[in-house]
């Protein structure tokens, strides 16, 4: 008569699989390729990209300054203008009030 | 705050570490040296890595990227705690990392949960006893299964998985606890007796 099988056990499983151990591995020569291979290549990067992202960096700040500069100067020659225009209107005024007095 | 554990003594301050030239050697970009370290230590990461793939070629892959992440970290490593103690740290997390990119997603497990686990387990032919639990401990999220792959698979007392996860201890006992009260409901229904 077949005796029914037993239940799985997990410590049972567990200590099968705490004795089972690591294949000898040798990873030397794979890393050695590896750390060479990236020194090559960060020793022929062309110019390192940071040094581009901050002159990049750079050059949009100063579009933004000079944009701001440029704004400033728009508002400061509008507003010579306008004060020359208050004033001709002023001379106008005067001109006129005098004209009339005398009238 | 330090979370390293009581069994990692810091080391007397007038002692150097068996290690320490090498390093200095490694990081002056002595490729001899960093050879040298690698052969020392390569057997205790492929023991430790193990734990997370016992697939030949993977586990090459994960003990490779410890000793890549090693060498541009080697300016980190603080003499004054064990250069393996550092080493198995980074190992740790390359292994989570790898049970990250693998890990199930919810709706597969969604799925997966609707199915006979014994079946599936059975017909996917576990070929060692590390796949088999490998398989039992996928179904977990994968820092619930990292700590218990190292505490029951590594037998890495908890105080040195919390050390080398970067959490306290509290929080390691905390995820442990969760991990084991998920995993029973796993085993019980994969038909496993449970520990």
């Amino acid at each position: 008569m077949d005796t029914p099988p037993s239940e799985p056990s997990w410590p049972a499983l567990v200590r099968r699989a705490r004795a089972e151990s690591a294949p000898d591995l040798d990873v030397r020569a794979a890393l050695r390729q590896q750390i060479l291979s990236e020194s090559n290549s960060q020793r022929f990067a062309p110019a390192s990209s940071g040094i581009l992202d901050d002159v990049l960096a750079l050059a949009r700040g100063l579009r933004g300054l000079s944009t701001i500069a440029a704004l400033t100067l728009t508002v400061m020659a509008f507003g010579w203008l306008m004060s020359d225009a208050l004033g001709e209107i002023n001379l106008v005024v005067q001109l006129q009030t005098q004209l009339l007095a005398g009238l | 705050m330090s979370f390293l554990p009581a069994i990692m003594p810091d080391l007397p301050p007038d002692e150097e570490p068996p290690d320490f030239a090498l390093v200095q050697a490694a990081q002056a970009g002595d490729l001899d040296a960093f050879d040298q370290l690698v052969m020392t230590h390569q057997a205790a990461i492929s023991a430790v890595l193990f734990r997370f793939s016992s697939q030949r070629a993977d586990l090459e892959d994960l003990v490779q990227e410890t000793f890549i992440r090693a060498w541009r970290g080697l300016g980190t490593w603080q003499p004054d705690k064990p250069f393996i103690h550092w080493l198995k740290r980074i190992a740790v997390r390359v292994g989570l990392e790898h049970f990250r990119k693998n890990s199930r997603s919810p709706m597969s497990r969604l799925v997966s949960d609707g199915h006979d686990h014994l079946t599936k387990i059975a017909s996917e032919s576990p070929t060692s006893a590390s796949d088999e639990a490998a398989q039992l401990l996928s179904h977990l999220p994968p820092d619930q299964r990292t700590i218990l792959t190292l505490l029951h698979l590594e037998q890495m007392p908890l105080a040195e998985i919390a050390g080398h996860l970067g959490i306290s201890l509290a929080n390691a006992k905390i995820k442990a606890f969760r991990a084991r009260k998920t995993l029973k409901k796993i085993l019980t229904r994969h038909g496993y007796s449970s520990f």
